[in-house]
């Protein structure tokens, strides 16, 4: 979060947390495509020559004046894949809200588990409050045939009573869902910080 | 003092005096180097404040790329136990080069130069630029015009303003519930 009171603007950044191939860079992507250019930025993908994030991916977007503040989002991803712990710690910097995409696929339930203690851990290095910290669940690839039940989903995932969205990201379901309900609870917070 | 963010690690606002100081720095030296853009950023990617030849949204782009190439580029420091954490980063290019120098631990400068200006040039005023932005960063968050914190959360405190934030985000990305 930052204040610019020069210019009533109001930045706040809000990642896509989750193991590789959830789904992050897709919902992100989903996001791009469908949100008014004239809101929103390019959107910057550090890929490796196999596809797979290798930094983050990024995108901002505004949605106008309200009341004379100006908010602006920042949409982050960070990279799943293990070996790039110290890069899920650099993006995590500054960061108001988190949207995690869990891979609902059975063979996967293990990797969601870590980089939700990969995540949890990280917030804490941050000396951020998990518990009271503007976190979403996405539980994604609802359409897989070997898709977890949510109940057991939720049961292993969702130890903080956060929100929580089934969804399909590269159909576009329940993506716009998550960013709106991240965002909402991200302004809440801000509005107790300040 | 500046308002920190709960990790006590980042300042959490800019007054109007403090941008208005930073935002003057960074036209003059725009001016006297002739350079393409000047832009303070902070550590977690937002451009705080620019001058020069590139729009808003390029401008935002330019900075989140910045900060990670720093923040990695801090990592390679302490990998190999450099203890600058290598503060200044110069890419050089045929057309356009860029030199990125840290602000403060939370802030840092990119500048994109042509031909137009000398690298030489650009490191000696930089170093008087920062000492300017070092000191209206630490002028204090509150804003001496009387616009504190306050105002700010009586803006986001007001119903009104979350039913029109939930109202645009609706007309943005639709609205559907959980499950």
């Amino acid at each position: 979060m930052f204040i610019n009171y020069g210019l009533n603007q109001i930045d706040l950044k809000i990642v896509y947390y989750g193991p590789g191939f959830s789904g992050k860079t897709t919902n992100l992507e989903w996001a791009h495509a469908h949100i008014d250019p004239g809101l929103r930025s390019d959107i910057l993908n550090l890929k490796t020559k196999e596809d797979r994030t290798i930094f983050f991916d990024f995108m901002q977007f505004e949605v106008g004046k309200i009341k004379g503040l100006t908010p602006k989002f920042n949409l982050y991803t960070v990279p799943g894949q293990d070996i790039y712990t110290v890069s899920r710690k650099i993006i995590l910097n500054g960061v108001d809200g988190i949207i995690y995409v869990a891979d609902s696929g059975a063979p996967r339930m293990r990797d969601n588990l870590f980089t939700l203690i990969d995540l949890v851990k990280n917030l804490r290095a941050n000396k951020h409050q998990v518990e009271e910290f503007p976190i979403i669940f996405q539980y994604n690839k609802r359409d897989l045939p070997d898709a977890v039940p949510l109940p057991v989903l939720r049961k292993t995932l969702n130890r903080f009573s956060a929100p929580e969205f089934e969804a399909c990201a590269a159909k576009g379901e329940g993506v716009f869902e998550c960013l709106k309900t991240a965002i909402e609870l991200v302004v809440q917070r801000v509005t107790k910080l300040v | 003092m500046t308002e920190l963010l709960p990790d006590g690690t980042k300042p959490i606002s800019l007054s109007r005096e403090q941008f208005s100081a930073i935002e003057q720095s960074l036209k003059n030296f725009y001016r006297k180097t002739k350079c393409g853009v000047v832009m303070l950023s902070d550590e977690s990617g937002l451009a705080v404040a620019q001058s020069g030849r590139l729009d808003a949204a390029k401008m935002a782009l330019l900075s989140t790329l910045a900060a990670g190439n720093y923040a990695a580029t801090a990592q390679m420091a302490n990998l190999v136990s450099e203890a600058t954490g290598f503060d200044k980063q110069y890419h050089e290019g045929r057309e356009n080069s860029i030199y990125i120098t840290g602000v403060l631990q939370t802030f840092f400068l990119v500048i994109v130069f042509g031909k137009e200006s000398t690298f030489a040039m650009i490191r000696v005023l930089a170093e008087k630029l920062i000492e300017e932005l070092r000191t209206a960063l630490e002028l204090g968050g509150a804003d001496a015009s009387g616009t504190p914190a306050s105002e700010i959360r009586m803006h986001l405190e007001q119903q009104d303003f979350q039913e029109e934030l939930s109202s645009r985000l609706d007309s943005i990305l639709g609205s559907k519930g959980n499950v």
